[in-house]
């Protein structure tokens, strides 16, 4: 397990702390009453882009392995004109007393925004278009707590993948120890480690997590963004109330950068845990080739 | 002489195994992007020390011509042995399982979800200077990869060499061509001398692995 501690709610705090400052929004002793609190609340939550119900894909875990429910991302093929028109993917809401939502706001997608192939993108995985049109929850609580639990998983997947490095550190110092010995065929019961390992390896699913992560992390910057965006608006206001809304719109904002910056680290998380564990498998691979060349030569 | 050279190379090999026993990291571990600095710190040390190494096996392999018969191959055998060693331990440090190959990895993953990220932001100057930042470190990060393993694969090469000398040694085992001997043996010490050399500017390239933090503050 890395000792690495990863902090995001506190980086986060700075972060949405900065975001909301520079955006010039309510003073200091703006009074904002716990109506309004609840006000800007409920219209996030029913800020969600989809019916109700329809937030998620399931919802539990079906095979028991502690994956989060996943949010359905709907990726159609892009066109110019989709991701040039990309307000058309923002969809109405009719959010309650008189705040207008605007999740995801109409240029959440940048103009120039296109589905790119994603050369870079690392093996097996995609990440979402660029002009996705996903379909989120915007209960903020259950997007924080899915962020969680992916976050959690990542660290699960991560002491596996350290035990099994392990396994092939000592597959590798038994190699070198065999070299110096002039073995001239691999003895059976380093070569059942080996075939063990490869399958552990190859057992050990990632990609379907970190694509499951990657949707939500599409859903949880729209979430962000579409707060952001409102506070943008009410911030050029200067009727007291729209200052008030303002104020109250920053409190709200601050657990959506939380659970959107959560979800990136996860999603990278998961990313470099699936390189780590190709390269392992990649490594263990060519012991298996030494012992069949081994083989070859002797027989 | 024969105590002097000996003394040499056991100098050698005892430095190789000292640094070895006390790895700052585990040698497969999977290490995270905040540990890099440190891990190019480790590789900075090893360069220094390839180099003392390098003077000490020339010297070792110049001294090859004060001695005769099996003492002569036995101490030409004791510097392919220090060489194959720090080799090998150069090798370990940075092939695809090491911890700073999984700690550059780790922060390539960063930058490239990072980088997603904020081409999904509303278009602005200031996303364009983020996505700009991003790509110049995952340029930076792309680049520094290939060099590892471009020095991978020399070392790689550099040991298969190693083995057709020994392999030579073996062969003509009074080693009468002493001087063709320590020829070649300059062509393994120039390999490793380059590899010293892209260890060394491996470790002092910074990479710069921005965080959602900084490139708010930017």
């Amino acid at each position: 397990m890395s000792s690495t501690l990863r902090r995001p709610a506190a980086a986060v705090t700075a972060l949405s702390l900065s975001a909301f400052l520079a955006l010039g929004t309510a003073p200091a002793r703006a009074e904002v009453t716990f109506e309004a609190v609840e006000q800007a609340l409920a219209a996030l939550e029913s800020a969600a882009t989809t019916a109700p119900g329809d937030a998620r894909s399931g919802g539990s875990d079906s095979s028991g392995s502690g994956v989060p429910s996943l949010p359905t991302v709907e990726t159609p093929s892009p066109t110019p004109d989709q991701a040039s028109g990309s307000a058309a993917t923002a969809q109405a809401v009719t959010p309650p007393q008189g705040i207008e939502t605007t999740l995801p706001p109409s240029d959440a997608v940048p103009s120039d925004a296109v589905d790119r192939a994603s050369p870079e993108a690392p093996e097996g995985f995609e990440f979402a278009p660029l002009a996705t049109d996903a379909t989120c929850s915007g209960n903020i609580a259950e997007v924080t707590d899915e962020a969680k639990r992916f976050s959690a998983l990542s660290d699960q997947i991560e002491e596996t993948v350290v035990e099994l490095g392990g396994d092939f550190a000592e597959l590798e110092a038994e190699s070198a120890r065999l070299r110096t010995q002039d073995v001239v065929a691999c003895p059976p019961r380093f070569q059942g480690k080996i075939e063990d390992l490869l399958t552990d390896l190859n057992e050990l699913e990632i990609t379907p997590h970190a694509q499951a992560a990657e949707a939500l992390s599409v859903c949880a910057q729209k979430g962000r963004q579409g707060v952001e965006r409102r506070i943008e608006t009410l911030s050029a206001s200067s009727d007291i109330k729209d200052v008030q809304m303002s104020l109250a719109m920053g409190r709200v904002l601050a657990p959506w950068s939380i659970a959107d910056v959560e979800i990136s680290q996860a999603v990278s998380h998961f990313i470099s845990l699936n390189r780590r564990r190709l390269a392992l498998i990649q490594e263990t691979e060519r012991f298996l080739t030494q012992c069949t060349l081994l083989k070859e030569i002797y027989q | 002489m024969t105590q002097l050279v000996l003394r040499q190379t056991l100098a050698v090999l005892a430095l190789s195994a000292a640094v070895a026993v006390s790895p700052a990291f585990a040698q497969d571990g999977f290490a995270r992007q905040d540990q890099l600095e440190e891990l190019q710190a480790d590789l900075s040390s090893i360069s220094t020390r390839v180099r003392t190494s390098i003077d000490q096996t020339i010297l070792s392999a110049q001294e090859l011509e004060n001695f005769e018969g099996d003492e002569r191959t036995n101490q030409a055998f004791a510097i392919l042995d220090s060489i194959e060693a720090e080799t090998q331990e150069v090798i370990d440090k940075i092939k695809i399982t090491s911890p700073f190959m999984s700690a550059l990895d780790d922060a390539r993953s960063t930058v490239l979800v990072l980088l997603r990220k904020h081409e999904r932001d509303p278009a602005s100057p200031a996303r364009d200077a983020r996505i700009a930042a991003l790509t110049a470190s995952l340029g930076s990060i792309d680049e520094q990869t290939q060099r590892v393993h471009d020095a991978e694969q020399l070392l790689t090469e550099l040991l298969v060499e190693h083995a057709r000398k020994r392999s030579e040694l073996i062969k003509d085992d009074e080693v009468l061509k002493v001087q063709v001997f320590v020829d070649n043996l300059s062509s393994l010490t120039q390999g490793l001398e380059q590899m010293a050399n892209v260890l060394s500017e491996i470790s002092e390239s910074i990479v710069d692995v921005p965080s959602e933090v900084s490139l708010a503050s930017e």
